[in-house]
Formats: C-alpha cells, sequence, structure tokens
C-alpha cells in the first residue's frame, strides 16, 4: 500500500512537472504544446547518454537541464518567435512538427531504444516500519523539489511577476514597458527545462524510450483537466491522471493505462471545457 | 471597360462573368490540361512496373483521406488530430462486417462511411461550443478513446493479427492486381476531388469557409454555423472512414497498429506542406508526403550511404517534422501557392504581374 502511494506520488509529480511546462508556455505564448513528452525524453536521453559516456550523475543532471534550456531558447528563437500573434492552429502544429523532429533526432543520435537513467540508486530506502524503492522516493522528491521552485520563481520573482503580466494582458504590459519577447522566451526556457527535469526523472524512476513519450499525452490531459492557464489547476489534476492511471494498471490492464484519464478528460470537456480551474472567458460560444 | 473595346477580343480564360469565375475549368489552356493530363494519369500503368503502380494506388488513397481532412481543417478551420480514428473506424466498420457477415464489398465501403459519418456527429456535437485549440484536443481525445477500443475488441475478439479481408469484388470484377486497384481508386479519387470541388464553390461549402474564417461574423450573416460545423464534419469524417476501408482492403488486413498518431500527424503534414485548403495542395501534399520515405531511400541508395533501417526510419521522421515546420513558417500555403508562382510566372512573362483589371481572381 506504501508503495502504491508512493508511485502515485511520483508519477503525480512527474505529470506535475510536465503539466507546468506546457501551461507556463501556454499563459504567455498561447501555442498548445504538444511536443512535451518529446521534449521531456530527449533530455532524458541526454543525461542518460551522458552517463553511459562516463560523466557521474551530479555532473550529467546538470548538463541535462542546461541542453533543456538552450533547445527552450532555440525552439523560441528559431520557431515560436516568428508565429506569435498566428492563429493558434499554427502554433499547434508547429509543435507537432517539433515533436517529430525529436522523435527522429532520439533515433537517430541516441538509437532509440530502452535505456535506464542510473543514478546509481538501487534497494529499498527504509522510513520507520516502511520499505520503499529508492528510484521512487528520489523521483518523488525531485519532482517535488523542481515544482516548488518553478513555483517559487512565478509567484516570487521579478521574471514571474512578468511572465504573469504577459499572461494577464500582452497589449498592457508591452505599454508598461515590458519586453514582451523577452519574457516568452524565458517562459519557453523555463518550460522545456521542467520537461527536461520531468524527462530525467522519468528516466531514473523508469526507462527513456521513445515509448515512453507517452508521458506527454498523460500531462497534456492532466493540462486540460485543470484548465490549459491554471498552474494550480494542472497540480490539481495530475494527481487524478496519476491516481486514475496506477489504478487502472494495478486492477484492470496496463495496456488500458491512458483510456481512464481519456474518459474523464471528455466528461470534463462536456460539463466543464474549460477545465476545472480555467478561466471562463477565454471562451467564446457560437 | 475602355481596355474592354480597344482588345479585338476577350481571352475565354477571363473571368468576366459569375458563371466563369465560379467554373472549374477557364479557357482552352486548362480544358487541355485537364484531358492531357486525364490521358496520361489512364495510361501510367502502361508505362510503370508493378512497385509504381502500387505506390501510386497508395497515393490515391492518401489523396481521399487528405482532400477531406483539407477541408475540415484548412477550410472550416477546425483542426483534426483524429485522422487515424477515423481511419481506422472505417477499417474496422468493413473488416467487422466482412467477417462476421460477409457483406459485399460496396456495401462494406458504404458502412464504413456512415460509421464514419456518425461519429463525426458525435465529435462535432462535442466540439461545437468549443474553439479551434479545444477541437484538436476532442478529437486527440478521439484519437486514444478509438484506438483503446480497438485494441481492445483485437485483444478479446479477434486474432493477434487482426482481421484478414478478402479480395474485394465489385459484381462485375474482382479487384486482384495493383492495375485493377488503380483504375478503381483513380475513377474513386477523381469523384472525391470532383465533389470536394463541387461542394467548396457551393453554398455549402461557401457556409463552412464562412464558419472557417470568423464563425462570429458567419453567424451575424445568417449562416448556421452549428450546423455548418455538424455537417463538415459528418462528411468529411465519413469521407475519412471510405478511404480508410480502401486502405485496408487494398492491405489485406486490419490491424489497430496500423491507426497510430504518426498517422494522423502524417496526414497534417500533407495538407500544410500541400497547402492549406486547397484541393490541389492535398493532392500534391499526398502525393509528397507518400513519396517522401521513397524518395529519401533512393537517395541514400544512389550516394552509398549504408544507413541501418532503424536510422532510416528517424531520419524520416526528421525530414517530416521539418518540412511541417520549414513550411509553416516560410510558406504557409504550400506547395499550391509555389505552383500558382510558378504557373503566373510562366502566363505573365515577361511581365512580373498581371494588370489588376486583368486579374479579377
Amino acid at each position: 500500500m506504501a508503495s502504491f502511494i508512493l508511485t502515485v506520488v511520483a508519477s503525480w509529480g512527474i505529470y506535475a512537472l510536465l503539466g507546468m511546462g506546457i501551461v507556463l508556455v501556454y499563459r504567455t505564448s498561447r501555442v498548445l504544446n504538444l511536443a512535451g513528452g518529446e521534449l521531456a525524453i530527449f533530455i532524458g536521453y541526454v543525461v542518460a547518454i551522458a552517463i553511459e559516456n562516463g560523466l557521474s550523475f551530479p555532473i550529467a543532471v546538470p548538463l541535462g537541464m542546461g541542453s533543456a534550456m538552450a533547445l527552450g531558447l532555440a525552439i523560441f528563437w528559431f520557431t515560436i518567435r516568428r508565429i506569435m500573434g498566428e492563429p493558434p492552429h499554427v502554433g499547434l502544429m508547429l509543435t507537432v512538427g517539433i515533436a517529430t523532429i525529436l522523435n527522429g533526432l532520439m533515433i537517430v543520435l541516441f538509437g532509440g531504444g530502452m535505456i535506464a537513467v542510473p543514478a546509481g540508486l538501487s534497494g529499498f530506502t527504509t522510513i520507520g516500519s516502511l520499505r520503499l524503492p529508492t528510484t521512487d522516493v528520489v523521483a518523488a522528491i525531485g519532482a517535488w523539489l523542481s515544482i516548488a521552485a518553478i513555483g517559487l520563481v512565478y509567484r516570487v520573482t521579478n521574471l514571474g511577476l512578468q511572465m504573469r503580466a504577459v499572461a494577464e494582458r500582452v497589449m498592457l504590459s508591452a505599454q508598461r514597458g515590458l519586453n514582451v519577447d523577452r519574457t516568452v522566451a524565458l517562459s519557453w526556457i523555463i518550460g522545456v527545462l521542467a520537461a527536461g527535469l520531468a524527462g530525467i526523472l522519468h528516466g531514473e524512476r523508469a526507462f527513456v524510450a521513445l515509448s515512453a513519450t507517452v508521458i506527454g499525452i498523460s500531462a497534456l490531459i492532466a493540462c486540460l483537466i485543470g484548465g490549459m492557464d491554471s498552474l494550480k489547476g494542472v497540480i490539481f489534476a495530475a494527481f487524478i491522471v496519476a491516481l486514475t492511471e496506477s489504478f487502472t494498471a494495478l486492477y484492470i490492464d496496463p495496456r488500458y493505462v491512458l483510456i481512464a484519464p481519456v474518459m474523464i478528460l471528455l466528461v470534463i470537456l462536456i460539463v466543464r471545457p474549460w477545465g476545472l480551474f480555467g478561466t471562463v472567458e477565454e471562451f467564446r460560444r457560437v | 471597360m475602355m481596355s474592354h473595346a480597344q482588345s479585338p477580343r476577350i481571352p475565354s480564360s477571363l473571368p468576366i462573368s459569375m458563371g466563369r469565375t465560379l467554373a472549374l475549368c477557364r479557357g482552352r489552356a486548362q480544358w487541355l490540361a485537364v484531358v492531357v493530363g486525364g490521358v496520361a494519369l489512364l495510361a501510367l500503368p502502361r508505362f510503370f512496373s508493378v512497385f509504381w503502380i502500387h505506390l501510386a494506388n497508395v497515393c490515391l488513397i492518401a489523396i481521399i483521406g487528405a482532400v477531406a481532412l483539407n477541408i475540415l481543417t484548412g477550410n472550416a478551420r477546425l483542426v483534426s488530430l483524429g485522422q487515424a480514428a477515423f481511419l481506422g473506424i472505417g477499417a474496422f466498420a468493413a473488416g467487422l462486417l466482412q467477417r462476421t457477415y460477409n457483406v459485399p464489398f460496396p456495401i462494406a465501403l458504404a458502412a464504413a462511411a456512415i460509421a464514419g459519418g456518425i461519429v463525426g456527429v458525435m465529435v462535432a456535437l462535442l466540439s461545437l461550443r468549443l474553439r479551434v485549440l479545444y477541437v484538436a484536443v476532442t478529437t486527440l481525445v478521439l484519437h486514444f478513446a478509438v484506438t483503446t477500443f480497438f485494441s481492445f475488441v483485437q485483444a478479446v475478439f479477434l486474432d493477434s493479427s487482426g482481421i484478414i479481408l478478402p479480395l474485394p469484388n465489385l459484381g462485375f470484377m474482382e479487384l486482384q492486381t495493383p492495375t485493377d486497384w488503380y483504375y478503381f481508386l483513380l475513377a474513386i479519387a477523381a469523384l472525391i476531388v470532383l465533389g470536394a470541388l463541387n461542394l467548396l464553390r457551393s453554398f455549402i461549402g461557401r457556409r463552412w469557409i464562412a464558419v472557417g474564417e470568423h464563425d462570429v461574423a458567419a453567424e451575424a450573416l445568417g449562416v448556421p454555423v452549428r450546423w455548418a460545423k455538424v455537417s463538415v464534419f459528418a462528411v468529411t469524417s465519413a469521407v475519412v472512414a471510405f478511404a480508410g476501408a480502401l486502405s485496408a482492403y487494398y492491405v489485406g488486413t486490419v490491424s489497430f497498429e496500423s491507426y497510430h498518431l504518426g498517422l494522423a500527424i502524417a496526414y497534417l503534414a500533407m495538407i500544410i506542406i500541400g497547402g492549406v485548403g486547397s484541393v490541389l495542395g492535398s493532392i500534391l501534399g499526398a502525393v509528397f508526403i507518400t513519396l517522401l520515405p521513397y524518395v529519401l531511400d533512393q537517395i541514400f541508395l544512389i550516394a552509398h550511404l549504408n544507413v541501418r533501417a532503424n536510422v532510416l526510419a528517424g531520419l524520416h521522421q526528421i525530414a517530416f517534422g521539418g518540412l511541417i515546420v520549414a513550411f509553416l513558417l516560410f510558406e504557409p500555403r504550400g506547395l499550391a501557392e509555389i505552383w500558382r508562382r510558378v504557373r503566373s510566372a510562366a502566363t505573365d512573362w515577361p511581365f512580373r504581374y498581371r494588370s489588376a483589371s486583368r486579374s479579377v481572381r
């Protein structure tokens, strides 16, 4: 039972982290990022391959984080910057293209096979009378620390304030002298960093593989259940997604894991299409 | 008016009346192109090997699917990620009917189209109240729901390899060789393309385009927006499911593994690269994306690069994704626009463009 709860907490953290990346980016640039899972697993691969080539875990993780930030900046600079203000389907299809490129790169550069991110951790941690798998403990702690750090940056710092301002009203924040381009770039850097961290932790806990990009779908479903523009919502909804997925895997069939959150999303789309915590004014009914 | 009086006769290619503006073919040159192109397409199997005819068949099926998706996503601006799901619905509807009741081929095709249309109406009703992004999300949900359902059906009721379909019988002939299939598919693709062109210039298609351009403005002008959205989803989903059934019969098997998200993305790539909102673009894009992997393989073969099959698949994906991104950024109207520019460069030579009075269209 304790290990089941830990599984849920760890995947909750990973989905919430990845979902945060998608929401941050959506709030400032209004691009629905369908490449979340690919970005995450790509960075997971970077770290896994770096460790395979002799780097130690504490060096490989900052390397992965650095490449995630560079990737975020590159995506903004070469693509998103050029389509700001275009109709929303352009950004959506753009991220589909980016996801496809990343998928191909993972095959060409890293072989696309199934590799664990070896953190040198194994066995069990004993807390009181509980024996828990160490990898899950590390994944849960890492994910929740990252969520706290990003949430803090978003709530407390000046940069976070600027990002929130751009999310509220682009025009008004530009008129108040805010560099919108820089702020959106920053949100992409942080968004891809969050995705990358989620990918590293997922690799540490389980493995990185092409099929693992499905965590992006779970995270996206969490974003949509919670409301695309709400960080609170995505953290809450990630719990629902992680819980139903774990239940389905345990009691029904691991093959149908995705169907439970999809069904919940379907209900949400019918009764509350803007999500549990999303902004209602976002929608215009015809 | 003065310019008309000065010129001795008005060329038949000029759209001087409403009828001529709406005409699919204007002028002798265009009619000639259509006739020559038609004859070339009919004669194609005489000059190419079986492998190329097979590729042409795959292209024709892709054209049927892409034309429908382009009306939905390009003209009515409802971004659909459910293309693979609808193809699968058609394939499974036809396959299950064939397996359980052994129904004739044409009836199985019709049933597939009806099944696709019904699911399309359901998706449309769900996404009626929502905007662009959420339509994409609804269709994504549909994709996962449908593919999981099919994998369940296949695991519980069918063999692990799926459904094996017999050679289709049209009543008067059996489709055995790729050449038989080629003429059959060519006829159907021609009908679908003509139908799409006709729909888009009729009041139905104009309503769809109006809703795609701006749904509130369309409503204000008296366009029944709900009806337009439901009908565009119903019609295009029926055609896509029909294409799915055709492709299932062509391949000979139905299995849920074929209907992955990558297939939906490949169809999106077709309409983005071909030209969003253009029937010609759907055709060009479908042919382009279908042939791209083979062309890449040939290039590697000619360059004597020994690339493992696995890496080659990765390179295909990079090319796919790169082309989607490049066309979105640099040529959002796709190959159709490139073709239009090349054509007008040829017809207007030695001038850069036509004078305003002559280019009504």
